[in-house]
């Protein structure tokens, strides 16, 4: 503790009076009031009891309350007090007061009566009759909770089954070259047909049908049917450019109507157009390439592809699910030594299965 | 909530909603597709709604998708068509249900909506509050200003009788 001295006593009556001092501090401090006599006489002043509050209370408290209502009742607050009524707002005290008050009234009786006709009474004869149409069943509960994680199952299930139980034959018609021609073979074709040769082969389509749609593979097979007609007439002979594989042709629109067609101009024109699409970049692409190309680019990040296959569609669903859910699913294609497809794996948490390769067919066209 | 207690609000509260909506818009057909559209908005959040606020819920939802159809409707619909019938009286009244039923026309669509959700479904002021998406005030402002507009209608028909 510091001296106590005339520029810091106030300090030492605070605490003082307070009881804040310890023992050895209040020693200091009576001995230094004793030193000081006028300022023992100022602590007196200081030691007087606080300032009372109940000399400063409000008097008129009774002006402000409220007696009971009937004592205010004027012609502006009836009808609240009316609507409080029948709104059961009131007290207890305060209804009783109510009730004598109109019953002494007539006037005011008619008019609360026409207040308690305001009450509108619940119309029983009101229901609504298509309760059943709102009604749900459990199993369609069930199914709406786990809508999302339900559909992304099937999805995942639907996909695989599609690349597993569908015959490898029916894909292969897809993603297999259509047509293979031994390499180096020289082809010689003619642009002479006799007309019985004409309707022993691929005009016989002209019977049916006026407008004709060839496809590649009818183009490829006009070819074929040509070579056949060259054995036997040998006659104007020309050079076929060779080529190996007619891979990957996309359906190619040629209308043409045959039944103008009279002779072997026919073929040249088949032929022709054949050779000059197997030549030439195609400037259009089918719809489904299209599809296949865009999702190998964007799903698969596989650029310059324009085939697609089940199995690149279904691990791109199983990663996909994997992303959503977090799970760890894995489909996976197993290889043999010779780098050939030997197996299918499907691996989550629940279920695992292999399912071996199908031995893809080599279709080919020979001639 | 579970599906029953989905089915079991469908038995308890459906009357009451259709009756509130019926007696809001007066139009069978609309009250009808109200009733089932809040049903199926309970429906697509069932998961969200506790059972116990199921009621709530449904009279809320119930009241705004009617305010949004009134909405709609008074932006294609002539108003002065509406209030013609207002304010005439006919002497072809056969009961006091009569009377209300065109009292009630006279009055706002929330002081009509407030007072029908006072007297069919017995709700406090705060759950009316709750339900209309208005103060506690609000509501007993309107419970008052609709109740002395009902007592005036009633009255000067009771006087022309």
């Amino acid at each position: 503790m510091i001296d106590i001295n005339r520029n810091n006593y106030e300090e030492y009556f605070l605490d003082f009076i307070e009881g804040n001092l310890s023992p050895s501090d209040k020693n200091l401090f009576m001995s230094f009031l004793d030193e000081n006599p006028d300022l023992k006489k100022e602590l007196e002043l200081y030691e007087e009891k606080p300032i009372s509050y109940e000399k400063y209370l409000f008097e008129n408290k009774s002006t402000l309350k409220k007696g009971s209502v009937l004592s205010e009742i004027t012609s502006n607050n009836f009808d609240e007090l009316c609507i409080a009524k029948i709104e059961n707002d009131l007290t207890q005290k305060e209804e009783n007061d109510f009730d004598i008050y109109i019953n002494q009234d007539t006037q005011k009786r008619k008019e609360f009566d026409l207040y308690k006709l305001t009450k509108i009474e619940i119309d029983d004869s009101i229901l609504f009759k298509d309760k059943e149409l709102l009604k749900k069943k459990t199993a369609g509960f069930a199914f709406r909770k786990h809508y999302t994680l339900i559909s992304a199952a099937a999805s995942v299930i639907i996909l695989i089954a599609l690349y597993l139980f569908i015959p490898k034959s029916e894909q292969d018609k897809v993603e297999l070259p259509i047509a293979e021609l031994s390499e180096g073979k020289n082809l010689e074709i003619t642009n002479k047909v006799t007309e019985e040769e004409q309707s022993a082969n691929i005009l016989n389509t002209q019977e049916d049908k006026k407008i004709a749609t060839l496809t590649e593979k009818q183009i490829v097979l006009s070819q074929k049917l040509s070579l056949e007609i060259i054995n036997t007439e040998e006659t104007v002979k020309t050079n076929y450019r060779e080529y190996d594989q007619i891979a990957q042709l996309e359906p190619m629109q040629v209308n043409y109507d045959f039944t103008e067609s009279k002779n072997e101009i026919d073929i040249i024109y088949v032929n022709t157009y054949a050779k000059n699409y197997v030549a030439k970049e195609p400037e259009y692409v089918s719809f489904k390439s299209y599809l296949a190309s865009a999702f190998n680019k964007r799903i698969l990040k596989k650029e310059n592809k324009n085939k697609l296959e089940l199995f690149d569609v279904a691990q791109a669903g199983v990663e996909g699910i994997n992303m959503l859910t977090g799970g760890k699913m894995t489909l996976e294609r197993i290889y043999d030594e010779n780098g050939n497809p030997d197996k299918t794996e499907f691996n989550s948490r629940l279920i695992a299965f292999s399912a071996p390769a199908k031995k893809r067919l080599k279709t080919s066209v020979t001639n | 909530m579970t599906v029953e207690e989905y089915n079991k609000s469908v038995d308890l509260y459906s009357d009451g909603i259709y009756r509130f909506i019926l007696k809001n818009i007066k139009q069978d057909d609309e009250a009808k597709d109200i009733v089932q559209d809040t049903y199926e908005k309970l429906w697509i959040r069932a998961g969200d709604v506790s059972y116990t606020k199921v009621k709530s819920y449904l009279f809320s939802t119930a009241y705004h998708t009617m305010i949004d159809k009134i909405r709609k409707n008074k932006r294609i619909t002539n108003l002065n068509e509406y209030n013609d019938d207002l304010g005439v009286y006919t002497d072809s009244y056969t009961g006091l249900s009569e009377v209300l039923d065109e009292a009630l026309k006279q009055l706002s669509d929330i002081q009509r909506s407030v007072i029908l959700l006072r007297d069919y479904e017995g709700y406090a002021y705060n759950e009316i509050a709750e339900i209309t998406n208005l103060s506690e005030s609000q509501v007993k402002v309107y419970i008052y200003r609709g109740r002395l507009a009902l007592k005036k209608y009633i009255g000067s028909i009771e006087a022309l009788v």
